[in-house]
């Protein structure tokens, strides 16, 4: 056994057991020295990354005094968005179940018309079914189906409030639960179906409209729906709860605009040798109530990962203009996205402060948090929703008359490997 | 479908039924405002029925017992912060409009097919989940509590006021359940026993039923000042004597025990024989027979005395009976004569006070001798106990009972059934905690309490400290009316004794306001939450509330007292300055005197 045999053996158990306990052992033992060094790199990378953003005047302020602030809100407006989608677990099919709701409210106002809870949209379909009204097609990545539909739902949802509600004029900010403009390469792949007519009708909110397969691919729809949402006027922006990935993409574009080249990418190195991405870095960098100038990031990634057939759609696709905003001392900055020509975006952000404040420990928006758990798909409803697919695929078999799919069936529907009905046959 | 069936659909619809239900109780979703706290609800559920495979849809009836609202849009870090910033909710886009109602019900039993019958039978299946919950009006809740069924009622009912939740909807106690199967009444000081006691007494003398009220604070006086009220009614105000009888001698004997020193062996055996050398005549007075006693006593003390001189004999037993023996005895009952004459005057005085001007109080007939000038159809006697101790009050209540249920146990029809009320009961039942031994009246009402029913003498027990109450007796009582109960133990005690009172209900007893309650027992269907009817016009004149604040601004020593003490204190203070000089001749070693008379022993 090679030296490179044992190597893998190792790497192979490093993860369990004794391993992993005299991993631990040995990292408790020199843990001191690295401590000290990783509290001293970071500290010195803070501190450079908070001097260039507040030299050079990138760094904001807001002020939290919720007894002023609230009262001067009378008159106003916001709406907050966010979806669900239905925990329907099935090894057959790919039910989806999803709803967007939106939470409407008047701050100061003192009539029954102060709150207003609407479920904008709703869809039960099948992402299987070549005759479903969601999907055109069929696509073997379910989770990429689910996402795409959510991502086009909330946004339309978000459409139809920064439009007009009720009549009573569009409300003085939207927000969304996630980000406003996602990564959309992942859902441009070969194959990926197009929505069906009806759904994409609901989705841009417009009974007579016409597109063909590329119009109603994910790719197209999204970039309609943005530019629609943009076009409104209505301040809209996505306030994004948790950083994912280990790519500080915004503290990286905002040093290019600062440094040379090369001197952004070795502070870029060591800001990512030791695993800080833009949250965490900034988490540090910024103090109560702070933000950084927003600034227009792109969100599609390397464009060599877009697929060929969409690069000059995706080429086109509105950067977010970006910024990180700390409520309070105890929690960390979060993403807040919106369009490049958003109006009153300072004031917008005061209003993500001012809610979020009033969740101090959280720090999160709590409208975002309100209307989450409206939109919420409870589990009674998904378990609802399950045993529908289930009476439907087992009719489906019986009627059928194929002693497989029968067979087939019951294991669906029964979802356990040993039962009396599963008995061998001879 | 019945035509009950089709009115039941139109009741409003106020909720849904959700999670686990039992056939006991369960859930549902209330609509915002639509039903509160011990409201009556129905739902319909299909239940089994006995032939094989038969099925009927039958009404479930229910009591609202808990409501639990939530907002779980309102997140609890955020009223901290509200709270801290001081500021309103309704500026903010905090959302105070999704509460959810979660209301229990307590299933009181179902009706089944034509619901006109209104007669309950327990449920056998449960509520569906997911089943509408309807709001039925007041006629429909009203048959089932009656029992009423549009014909003229056979049952004679007592009215006690209405539903909290509704009232529109009357309460009633079955009269016969009253009356023959006893019924406790239990409150916190101001919870409204009083009034309700009234009102049940009220609504028995409509009856004609006869009464008997042992009163120790003269709360139902009020009564007899009313009496142009009750016209059908004879009210009579007693106040009582005791007095003793061959077989109910024992009363002196407790009387000796609680109220005198403890008697030693040799004193018991000298007592012991004085009661039985005296003679008693029956119906005298305690206090008579007492002094005869004592007359024995001084009489045995002489001829010990004289023993052997002028022919005085002395029985055998009392040869080794020593005089100071005898002395302790008679100490002890001149002690007990001289309370008992007391008490007397105390409630003599209480009698004669201004506010009872217009009262024409009698004494207590004799019960064994003419228990129909006490019980006699329309009658009702309130016995007067102000002034006499709890020990002398539980005799009399003792005496007066065990005579009226002596009359009617042994069916010599010289009394009609009658109905006693009892207040302050825990100073006559008391529990074996309260370390006070057994009262007199203990033995007595448990006696009447568990044989009662079966000769027509009933018992209303009112009491505001349940817990103090002995419970085999309190447990014998077959309903309940419980008002405003703050002290756990209390609470905890009627929990015990009311085997149907959920845990629901015991923990909102505290929360009655003054007149509400929980009536349970023979005497309704179904526990209910219940508002006592309040009798303005019984409330007595004479006695109200007295304002001892006014009263002690206002108040004027009396002038001959404070002149009478001047005199002493002036004299006591001559005397004084007399005996310093005393004193002070005395230490100087002037004109001291010997004890015999200052003569001096010629040495």
């Amino acid at each position: 056994m090679t030296n490179l045999d044992i190597r893998h053996r190792i790497e192979a158990r490093i993860s369990q057991g004794e391993f992993l306990a005299n991993m631990l052992l040995l990292v408790h033992k020199d843990s001191g020295n690295v401590q000290a060094d990783f509290v001293e790199r970071l500290c010195s990378i803070a501190t450079t990354v908070r001097a260039l953003l507040e030299g050079n005047g990138l760094l904001q302020k807001i002020l939290y005094q919720p007894s002023t602030y609230w009262p001067e809100q009378r008159g106003k407006s916001y709406a907050f968005v966010d979806g669900g989608v239905a925990s329907v677990d099935l090894p057959s099919a790919g039910p989806i179940g999803i709803r967007v709701g939106s939470y409407l409210v008047r701050p100061g106002d003192e009539s029954d018309s102060r709150e207003r809870f609407k479920i904008e949209l709703s869809l039960v379909d099948d992402l299987y079914s070549p005759n479903g009204a969601l999907y055109d097609d069929d696509f073997l990545d379910l989770a990429k189906l689910r996402d795409a539909a959510r991502i086009v739902s909330e946004l339309s949802a978000g459409l139809s409030l920064a439009r007009q509600v009720d009549g009573d004029g569009p409300p003085d900010a939207v927000v969304l639960h996630g980000p406003l403009v996602n990564p959309v390469a992942p859902y441009g792949l070969d194959g990926f179906p197009p929505f069906g007519l009806g759904a994409c009708r609901q989705f841009v909110g417009d009974n007579d409209w016409h597109g063909d397969d590329r119009d109603r691919q994910f790719v197209s729809l999204y970039a309609l729906l943005l530019e629609k949402l943009r076009e409104t006027g209505t301040p809209v922006v996505g306030a994004v709860e948790r950083s994912v990935g280990r790519d500080p993409i915004f503290i990286r574009t905002a040093l290019d605009g600062l440094l040379k080249a090369r001197e952004a990418e070795t502070l870029l190195e060591q800001i990512r040798s030791y695993g800080l991405n833009d949250a965490a870095l900034l988490d540090v960098v910024l103090v109560e109530g702070e933000y950084v100038t927003p600034l227009a990031v792109g969100r599609q990634g390397a464009r060599n990962k877009w697929p060929r057939f969409w690069e000059e759609k995706i080429g086109r696709y509105p950067k977010a203009l970006t910024t990180y905003l700390k409520p309070s001392a105890l929690v960390q900055p979060f993403r807040v996205e919106a369009f490049e020509d958003v109006r009153n975006l300072d004031s917008v952000l005061a209003l993500i402060l001012h809610t979020s404040r009033l969740l101090p420990s959280y720090g999160f928006p709590v409208g975002l948090d309100i209307v989450d758990k409206f939109a919420k798909v409870p589990a009674w409803l998904s378990r609802g929703v399950k045993g529908q697919h289930q009476v439907v695929l087992l009719k489906q078999a019986l009627a059928s008359g194929d002693p497989r799919a029968v067979s087939f069936a019951k294991r669906v529907v029964a979802a356990k490997g040993r039962d009396w009905l599963f008995r061998p046959e001879a | 479908m019945t035509s009950q069936e089709n009115s039941a659909l139109q009741w409003p619809r106020i909720g849904t039924v959700v999670g686990e239900a039992s056939t006991g109780s369960y859930s549902f979703i209330l609509r915002s405002l639509e039903g509160k706290l011990g409201d009556i609800v129905a739902t319909k559920v299909e239940v089994p029925v006995s032939s094989a495979g038969g099925r009927a849809v039958a009404t479930v009836w229910g009591r609202i017992t808990s409501i639990e609202r939530f907002n779980p849009f309102f997140p609890a870090e955020a009223a901290q912060e509200l709270a801290n910033e001081n500021i309103r909710l309704i500026d903010t886009v905090l959302s105070g409009s999704r509460d959810h109602l979660e209301a229990k019900v307590l299933v009181l039993g179902v009706t089944l097919g034509d619901e006109s019958a209104a007669d309950l039978s327990p449920l056998t299946y449960p509520v569906k989940p997911s089943a509408e919950v309807l709001y039925p009006p007041a006629e429909a809740v009203r048959r089932l509590l009656t029992g009423d069924d549009g014909k003229p009622s056979a049952s004679a009912k007592l009215h006690v006021g209405s539903l909290i939740a509704r009232d529109d909807v009357g309460v009633h106690l079955g009269a016969k359940d009253i009356v023959s199967r006893h019924l406790a009444i239990l409150a916190m000081t101001g919870g409204g026993k009083t009034v309700a006691a009234r009102r049940i007494i009220r609504e028995l003398m409509d009856l004609s039923y006869p009464l008997v009220v042992f009163d120790p604070h003269g709360d139902y006086l009020g009564l007899y000042e009313k009496r142009e009220l009750f016209k059908a009614n004879h009210i009579r105000v007693l106040y009582p004597v005791i007095r003793v009888r061959q077989d109910n001698l024992d009363v002196i004997s407790d009387l000796i025990d609680k109220m005198g020193k403890q008697l030693t062996d040799a004193q018991q055996q000298f007592y012991l024989y004085l009661l039985n050398s005296a003679q008693v005549k029956d119906g005298e007075t305690a206090a008579s027979f007492i002094s005869k006693m004592i007359d024995h006593a001084e009489n045995v003390a002489m001829k010990k005395r004289h023993k052997g001189k002028d022919g005085a004999e002395l029985a055998d037993e009392l040869s080794d009976t020593r005089p100071a023996t005898i002395n302790a005895v008679k100490r002890s009952l001149q002690f007990v004569r001289s309370n008992l004459e007391q008490m007397e005057a105390n409630n003599g005085r209480l009698r004669s006070l201004k506010r009872f001007e217009g009262y024409e109080f009698a004494e207590m007939p004799d019960p064994w001798d003419a228990p129909d000038d006490i019980v006699a159809p329309g009658l009702v006697s309130i016995l007067y106990l102000a002034g006499y101790d709890h020990l002398n009050q539980s005799a009399i209540v003792s005496m007066v009972l065990e005579a009226l249920f002596a009359h009617r146990s042994t069916l010599q029809d010289l009394i009609p059934p009658f109905q006693a009320v009892v207040e302050e009961a825990h100073n006559f039942i008391p529990s074996r905690q309260e370390g006070i031994g057994e009262t007199p009246s203990l033995a007595t009402i448990r006696k009447v309490i568990t044989e009662g029913r079966k000769f027509g003498t009933g018992l209303i027990l009112i009491s505001q400290r349940p817990s103090r109450l002995d419970e085999t007796t309190l447990a014998q009582c077959n309903s309940f009316l419980v008002l405003r109960l703050v002290n756990p133990k209390d609470k905890s005690f009627v929990r015990s004794v009311m085997e149907n009172l959920s845990e629901s209900d015991a923990n909102i007893l505290q929360a009655f306001g003054r007149g509400q309650g929980i009536v349970s027992g023979q005497a309704v269907p179904f526990p209910l939450l219940v508002k006592v009817k309040f009798d303005e016009d019984l409330v007595s004149e004479a006695l109200g509330d007295e304002n001892f604040i006014e009263v002690a601004k206002s108040w004027v020593p009396k002038t001959r007292k404070a002149a009478n003490s001047e005199i002493v204190q002036k004299g006591l203070a001559q005397a004084g300055q007399g005996s310093q000089k005393a004193t002070k001749a005395k230490e100087t070693g002037g004109s001291r005197r010997g004890r015999r008379g200052g003569i001096k022993p010629d040495f």
